[in-house]
């Protein structure tokens, strides 16, 4: 009962401070090159980027990404938005990003957070998951799972942010 | 002061959140953040005779987790409270534990600055690839085996990374988790080169080394054998990465370690694995080599396969994602003993190809196409019993090792061929489309049937998958799948049909059909029908059907469920 009323608690603590926007928290990745590279260095010159969770065993991970990869490049020249796509594959997995990128093409920020330390700092449950963070490197936008299509409202959001 | 469990947890707890009352009080703006995620899944279940799908006595199971965290500048708590009440049928993983009632499942503190980073309570972590030490969990599979104790990571140099571990692994829960007996030590270290040499800095060239050391401590508790208390264990690392090649090796070495499932031998145990990538735009080759021996490492001599592991040894098979492919017939490593190897290649055909051939023209298209086929096998290691019977069960000799091996000769047995080749088309603007193609050789005895001698499953699986863009945001897509197979329980067909409405819904109707069984009553259709709503950062999925144990992705996440005929209500949300 004690414990419930602790949770409570907390729960209403939460929603206090909720109206705030959250920034990223810093937490150590690497590059698919084996460097480490902070979460809190994050950046894009002052325009909006997005995180996106991944693993090579998500298939609707990799249509989501596979479909935005069709489009980034108009994104970039429209927008001037970068994608960092957060693979969670574990330490053992994650040799298998580097091919699977290159083989698909895509041109993102690709980095490997294979203890999921990041993951469980982003409050990400499963992949997909997405976050768009604006130039202010405020979180402005989070979105669990994919279905196909949900590219199309990313894109708005993060043209409402850059117009 | 004497404190029992239940105390000491609420106590803890309340230190831990005393941050969030600050939090909660301070206005001046900048002061810190809080996070969390909550999670439940509900299951209703009915009577199945059919399937012999029995309900448990309250006909509900219900698992919840709620994930809170707070950070204030370089200081950092978090705790996840669990309900199991009771547990859904089949969690967690391994039979012989039990998850009950609520309580706290994981705690931890945490600061952290320039130089180093300090943990107490719980904490997940690997060394390496792995192979030597990793705690995590997997929800879905209910698998944790978080440490609970203290983690202490450094960087005393530009480079170079260490890392101390101390605790106790998480076992079961019973209002509040519970560790197993033993104790885990472990340190690590790795060496960027890169980083650490200004020379190096600029090279084309990265390279990395690292080493582990971890040791076990548990009680010697048998009346019969002389068990050792400590068993340690060690191994290094290669990471070299040059431009499109990639290498990567690890190599362990665990020392005598007489548990239930190497039936008490005193044999050392050793494993390696290496792999090698080259890939370049639109280009991926990537082959892997691994074996290993008597390699089971849990911090308790007599558990199930699923507990208190200390090391992490996945499955070389590539994970397949496609239902029947997936869930009918996936390889589990066996660490006990297994050599092999995998490649894959990868190309992707531009769009546009002005490729001689016409075949790579038409392949290429408006919109290019991408080719994958891997091939994965691994037989058992070539083993000698010295006691050709086997049964040295009764055999208390202290130096006893069982049999003779060679780290690098395949034995006879084949465990696992896994051949899949797929091609990937985009056709037009609305229309995808994507054939897959599956062959395996699969020891089911070994693997599923616990020894018993079960004839090797022979299967071949085609899968066409059709993805159609009806309207703006309307979407469909069909598999359509087969499998054939003269073993096991034969031939199965699934079809599944989504439709979504981007951004909230999606609905979908799987039926898999066991049409090939031998046994008339067998001849199941397991038809299951789902609807997602998704918002932002929640997602509330409604499921009902008759389920077959397996991992399923439906609507755009997976998860592992149990057989079981009833209905199923998840949310999902984080803030």
């Amino acid at each position: 009962m004690r414990n419930i009323l602790i949770i409570a608690i907390a729960l209403v603590c939460t929603l206090n401070t909720q109206a705030q926007n959250k920034t990223v928290p810093s937490v150590d990745l690497k590059d698919m090159n084996g460097k480490v590279i902070n979460s809190s260095d994050f950046h894009n010159d002052g325009k909006p980027y997005v995180i996106n969770f991944w693993a090579t065993w998500c298939g609707p991970c990799k249509r989501e990404l596979n479909n935005i990869a069709e489009v980034y490049e108009d994104w970039q020249d429209e927008t001037g938005v970068k994608l960092y796509a957060i693979s969670i594959d574990d330490a053992r997995r994650s040799r298998q990003v580097k091919p699977y990128v290159d083989a698909s093409g895509w041109e993102y920020e690709v980095l490997l957070d294979e203890n999921s330390d990041f993951r469980r700092a982003m409050n990400v449950s499963n992949p997909p998951y997405t976050f768009l963070v604006d130039g202010n490197g405020k979180i402005v936008y989070q979105h669990i799972s994919y279905t196909e299509g949900d590219e199309d409202e990313l894109y708005e959001k993060i043209k409402a942010l850059t117009n | 002061m004497l404190l029992n469990q239940n105390q000491r947890t609420r106590t803890l707890l309340l230190i831990l959140l005393v941050p969030f009352f600050i939090a909660a009080q301070d206005n001046s703006g900048n002061q810190g953040q809080i996070s969390g995620s909550f999670q439940i899944d509900s299951q209703y279940y009915t009577e199945d005779t059919l399937t012999g799908a029995i309900p448990p006595d309250e006909d509900v199971g219900i698992n919840a987790w709620g994930y809170l965290t707070y950070t204030l500048k370089d200081f950092e708590v978090g705790m996840r409270y669990e309900t199991y009440s009771p547990a859904l049928l089949g969690y967690p993983a391994s039979t012989l534990i039990s998850y009950s009632g609520s309580g706290i499942g994981y705690r931890y503190a945490k600061y952290k600055n320039d130089l180093l980073d300090v943990t107490v309570g719980n904490f997940y972590e690997q060394f390496g690839l792995g192979m030597i030490f990793r705690s995590y969990e997997e929800r879905f599979l209910g698998v944790d085996n978080a440490m609970d104790g203290v983690r202490l990571r450094i960087s005393p140099l530009d480079g170079v990374y260490l890392k101390g571990v101390m605790g106790k692994q998480r076992f079961a829960f019973d209002n509040g988790f519970t560790n197993g007996p033993g104790v885990v030590r472990g340190l690590d270290a790795e060496f960027n080169l890169n980083e650490m040499f200004s020379a190096l800095d600029t090279s084309k060239t990265r390279v990395s080394l690292g080493a582990s050391f971890v040791s076990k401590y548990e009680r010697d508790n048998s009346s019969l054998l002389q068990l050792p208390e400590n068993v340690g264990s060690y191994g290094g690392r290669v990471l070299i990465q040059r431009g499109r090649v990639g290498f990567v090796t690890e190599y362990v070495h665990k020392e005598n370690d007489p548990n239930v499932s190497n039936r008490d031998i005193y044999k050392n145990g050793n494993a390696l694995y290496s792999n090698l990538t080259y890939s370049t735009k639109g280009f991926a080759l990537n082959l892997t080599g691994t074996t290993k021996d008597n390699m089971f490492y849990q911090s308790s001599r007599a558990v199930s396969p699923f507990d208190l592991n200390i090391n992490y040894l996945p499955a070389l098979t590539k994970q397949h994602t496609y239902n029947l492919a997936a869930t009918l017939y996936p390889y589990a490593t066996q660490p006990n003993g297994e050599i092999g190897y995998s490649g894959e290649i990868s190309y992707k055909i531009k769009k546009k190809s002005k490729a001689k051939s016409k075949i790579a023209q038409l392949l290429g298209g408006k919109y290019g196409t991408k080719i994958t086929m891997s091939y994965t096998q691994l037989n058992d290691l070539d083993t000698t019993w010295i006691d050709p019977s086997q049964s040295f069960d009764v055999d208390l000799d202290p130096s006893r090792q069982g049999y003779e091996v060679s780290l690098f000769k395949a034995g006879d047995r084949v465990l696992i061929k896994d051949f899949h080749a797929e091609i990937d088309k985009k056709i037009s603007k609305k229309t995808k489309i994507k054939y897959t193609y599956f062959n395996f050789v699969f020891d089911q005895g070994l693997i599923q049937g616990g020894g018993k001698e079960l004839p090797t499953v022979f299967a071949d699986i085609h899968v066409a998958e059709i993805g159609y863009k009806v309207k703006p945001k309307h979407n469909i897509r069909i598999e359509l799948q087969h499998l054939a197979t003269k073993q096991d329980s034969g031939n199965w067909f699934t079809g599944l049909v989504e439709y979504t409405v981007s951004p909230h819904w999606s609905f979908s109707v799987m039926d898999q059909y066991n049409y090939g069984n031998v046994h008339p009553n067998a001849k199941l259709h397991y038809l299951i029908g789902a609807i997602a709503y998704t918002r932002n950062t929640s997602r509330i999925e409604l499921r009902g059907g008759r389920q077959r144990a397996g991992i399923f992705c439906i609507g755009g996440v997976c998860r592992t469920v149990p057989a079981a005929t009833g209905l199923t209500l998840s949310v999902t949300t984080s803030f």
